[in-house]
């Protein structure tokens, strides 16, 4: 196998790529060994990755290219190399969160997610970079360029699960998300990432952000991906006791559905007027393939939109303070700028303002509810502006400076407010070559909509099949 | 400019405020050519629970009279509403203009701006063009005297074609107004030309165009977004000319959030300078000191910003009412998966 096709291998997709495997056309190692060398060669540019696990990767490798040969298929993600968050536990191996708190702490069990990934037969190609703790940055540990063009930001905070993903470091990677962190990254760097309905994927072993809102996310490059990958985690676990029993469909099944008659309600944001022009014209353009593919389209605004940043605000910091509380008073000095920040506004936050936006989050739920009994699916942008500059929080949207921390709640950190699945997949891109993508949003637990919807807008497009200039992927 | 002496134009003010509260802000309604306020009706109750809403009449059109010797001029149209205004003991409006109500709120808006608080411009233009070459054979219909012919022959992008009755009782209000006047009325707008004033309006206005719509384009949508400084677009997709008659209240609750926005807007800025003063380095010490921190003076002086303007957030959180007050606990009904 030449140079040409180990990269062609690192960018397969997983339902391609299964299938060889099982017919052992490929070997998982084979496979393996093209993901880690690729990822090794190109972490001092890229850092998609903190950790690259080689040797647990390798034997993870060879005993599913045992199974395999012995007859012991465990299903498509057997022999896959993926990557996971590095605030996701991994016993006996690194688990940093990106932060000179505890930057090497190793845990001593994994993350629910993570032994669901190994049953289905999945290989750990490594631990991804991320923000700090998921929400900061810090410069002991310096953030992905995005690998569309590397002056731009590849955001976060699941920055390393989308570089690796698009960069063809890995076949697909688990993300979290407590107000984007999963969703903002696909948008940007051009893949697929979803956060499944608030229940549906257990966050045991998940070093949490907030209680309330996190979410644990697969990231992709196709729909489908997608699906498998969500299939492998979802389901009741009860180490999380935000857990749900509700019985997991086959989300594989309702890819390939046609979507004539689906009613999705278009949500453009606060106003035109604050979108970048670029986003304004892919999402038009997404909703006439929706429409063409039979879909009936009306706009519609999102309730309480205009008090996201406050009740993120009130929710999130107060639950993030109170997580970090001995970090903040025992190890200031090793947080990052924004860390400090968030968490000391945290830390005196009123009790009663935060439960006052608890029950307001549950009002706005009510709301939205309504809202799906008019429309199945929500669609929009997933944020209002394209990729920033590399390593700043502030971006300049339509000639103004904003700040990111104060769009993040209105376009994707809704959907953790109120809990529905929100998927987010390529649409097209900015004038400066950088992705921009489409948000889809769905029911509670109906996720098997949004993968309908997502797969044929994808089915229609081109959009996935586009690789990024970096490193060399040609 | 002067009020008008001519006789008063038919108006209805609806309140449904809370009495013994402060004058609650005014909504006027300014239908397009040819309409009338009653045109309105699915809009008043949009705004009812926080807005005074003001419906007229232009003059010579539904129930206002138009005494002879009166002539159709931009300047006429605001005197009338000035009239209106000061009759009803109002100072200042939230203009919101349909299509040629949209054009004299423009003018208003440059011309009397202290009693213009915002615009909201409906399906409309700064510069009318008649969507056909030869005017007068477009006009023919109203010059026989046949209104409902005008309207209809170009229904789908007036009214669009999804409901036949609401198509046919928008025309029956239109036909309210003698064919003749509406006729006059088109003839006159042909000749309005506002793009060059478009920079004097200052005050936050809101666009909404649908995108099917045939009297206006977003070429004109454009001219206001780069003319005028605070001004805000809606594209409304696959929406006719008279979307603000067709969808009201879609139209309707856009028109609402940009004057909520626009009106909290005020309100913040008066809470922020009167009502909640900014919080001190000393309070926001002690409140940390409280919660088991002692800040360095960077992270204090961060922390007193970000503090002022969180409590200062909250205050419009607070001020959401609560249905009801169950358990903050987050909980799914699984069945609306199925719904």
């Amino acid at each position: 196998m030449n140079e040409r096709e180990r990269r062609n291998l690192c960018f397969m997709s997983i339902a391609d790529l299964g299938p060889r495997l099982a017919a052992r056309e490929l070997s998982p190692v084979e496979v393996t060994q093209a993901v880690l060398d690729r990822s090794e060669r190109h972490n001092d540019e890229l850092h998609a990755y903190i950790t690259i696990t080689r040797e647990v990767a390798l034997a993870q490798a060879r005993e599913a290219e045992r199974e395999i040969r012995t007859g012991n298929y465990r299903g498509p993600l057997h022999g896959i190399p993926i990557s996971l968050k590095d605030n996701i536990a991994t016993a006996g191996i690194r688990t940093s969160c990106a932060s000179a708190v505890a930057p090497d702490r190793i845990p001593n069990a994994d993350a629910t997610v993570y032994t669901r990934l190994r049953e289905a037969g999945a290989v750990l190609a490594g631990k991804a970079n991320l923000f700090e703790y998921a929400f900061s940055m810090t410069p002991a540990f310096p953030q992905p360029p995005n690998p569309w063009r590397y002056d731009r930001t590849s955001s976060g905070s699941s920055s390393g699960s989308g570089v690796s993903v698009a960069a063809g470091l890995a076949h697909g990677s688990i993300g979290s998300d407590t107000g984007g962190s999963g969703r903002a990254p696909a948008n940007v760097n051009g893949v697929v990432g979803f956060k499944a309905t608030y229940g549906r994927v257990s966050r045991a072993g998940v070093f949490p952000l907030s209680y309330s809102l996190d979410h644990v996310t697969p990231m992709t490059r196709t729909v489908v991906d997608s699906a498998v990958l969500l299939q492998a985690i979802a389901g009741y676990d009860p180490r999380d006791e935000s857990s749900s029993r509700a019985p997991v469909p086959d989300f594989h099944a309702s890819t390939g559905r046609d979507i004539a008659g689906m009613r999705i309600g278009l949500a453009r944001g606060y106003t035109r007027q604050d979108i970048d022009p670029d986003v304004v014209s892919v999402i038009d353009d997404a909703i006439n393939v929706l429409q063409r593919l039979g879909a009936e389209v009306e706009e519609v605004q999102l309730p309480y939109v205009e008090h996201c940043v406050t009740l993120q605000q009130a929710i999130m910091l107060a639950e993030a303070a109170s997580i970090h509380y001995h970090h903040l008073r025992e190890l200031p000095d090793r947080l990052g700028e924004t860390a400090l920040m968030r968490l000391d506004l945290g830390t005196v936050i009123p009790a009663t303002a935060y439960i006052h936006a608890q029950q307001v989050r549950k009002q706005m739920q009510q709301a939205f509810a309504r809202l799906f009994t008019r429309v199945d699916i929500i669609a929009g942008p997933a944020a209002p502006m394209r990729a920033g500059e590399a390593g700043t929080w502030t971006t300049r949207l339509n000639g103004e400076e904003i700040d990111l921390r104060t769009t993040g709640p209105e376009y994707t950190g809704i959907y953790n407010l109120i809990g529905v699945p929100a998927l987010v997949l390529p649409a097209g891109f900015s004038s400066e070559d950088t992705p921009i993508g489409l948000q889809l949003a769905g029911r509670w637990f109906d996720e098997a909509r949004v993968l309908q919807v997502a797969h044929a807008y994808e089915q229609a497009t081109d959009w996935h099949r586009r690789r990024p200039p970096n490193p060399v992927s040609g | 400019m002067s009020t008008s002496h001519w006789p008063l134009l038919h108006h209805v003010l609806d309140d449904f405020t809370e009495p013994w509260a402060d004058a609650a802000p005014v909504v006027l309604l300014h239908p397009g050519l040819g309409g009338n306020g009653r045109l309105f009706r699915a809009w008043v109750p949009v705004f009812a629970d926080h807005y005074r809403v003001l419906r007229v009449d232009a003059r010579g059109q539904g129930a206002s009279p138009r005494p002879p010797g009166y002539t159709f001029s931009l300047d006429a149209f605001v005197s009338d509403v000035i009239a209106v205004l000061d009759r009803v003991e109002i100072d200042q409006v939230h203009w919101v203009g349909l299509s040629g109500g949209g054009i004299i709120g423009q003018h208003a808006a440059a011309t009397i701006p202290d009693r213009i608080a915002s615009l909201s411009l409906i399906a409309t233009t700064p510069r009318f063009r008649s969507p056909r070459d030869d005017f007068d054979a477009w006009l023919a219909p109203l010059d026989h005297g046949d209104v409902a012919e005008f309207m209809l022959r170009d229904a789908e992008h007036r009214f669009g074609t999804d409901r036949p009755e609401r198509t046919r009782w928008i025309v029956d209000e239109l036909a309210r107004t003698p064919a003749g006047t509406t006729a006059e009325l088109h003839r006159w707008v042909r000749d309005v030309d506002l793009t060059g004033r478009l920079a004097e309006i200052r005050c936050p206005t809101l666009v909404v165009t649908g995108e099917h719509d045939v009297l206006t384009d977003l070429n004109d949508a454009d001219l206001f977004v780069q003319r005028i400084p605070d001004v805000r677009l809606y594209v409304l997709r696959g929406h006719p000319h008279n979307v603000g008659y067709t969808e009201p209240r879609l139209v309707a609750g856009i028109v609402r959030r940009f004057l909520d926005e626009v009106t909290q807007r005020g309100d913040r800025a008066a809470s922020d300078t009167d009502a909640r003063p900014p919080l001190s380095a000393e309070q926001a010490h002690a409140v940390a000191q409280v919660a088991g921190l002692d800040l360095p003076p960077d992270r204090l002086a961060t922390l007193t910003q970000t503090l002022s303007s969180f409590l200062t957030q909250s205050e419009r959180l607070r001020a959401i009412e609560l249905d009801d007050h169950e358990p903050p606990v987050i909980t799914y009904d699984e069945g609306q998966a199925r719904a």
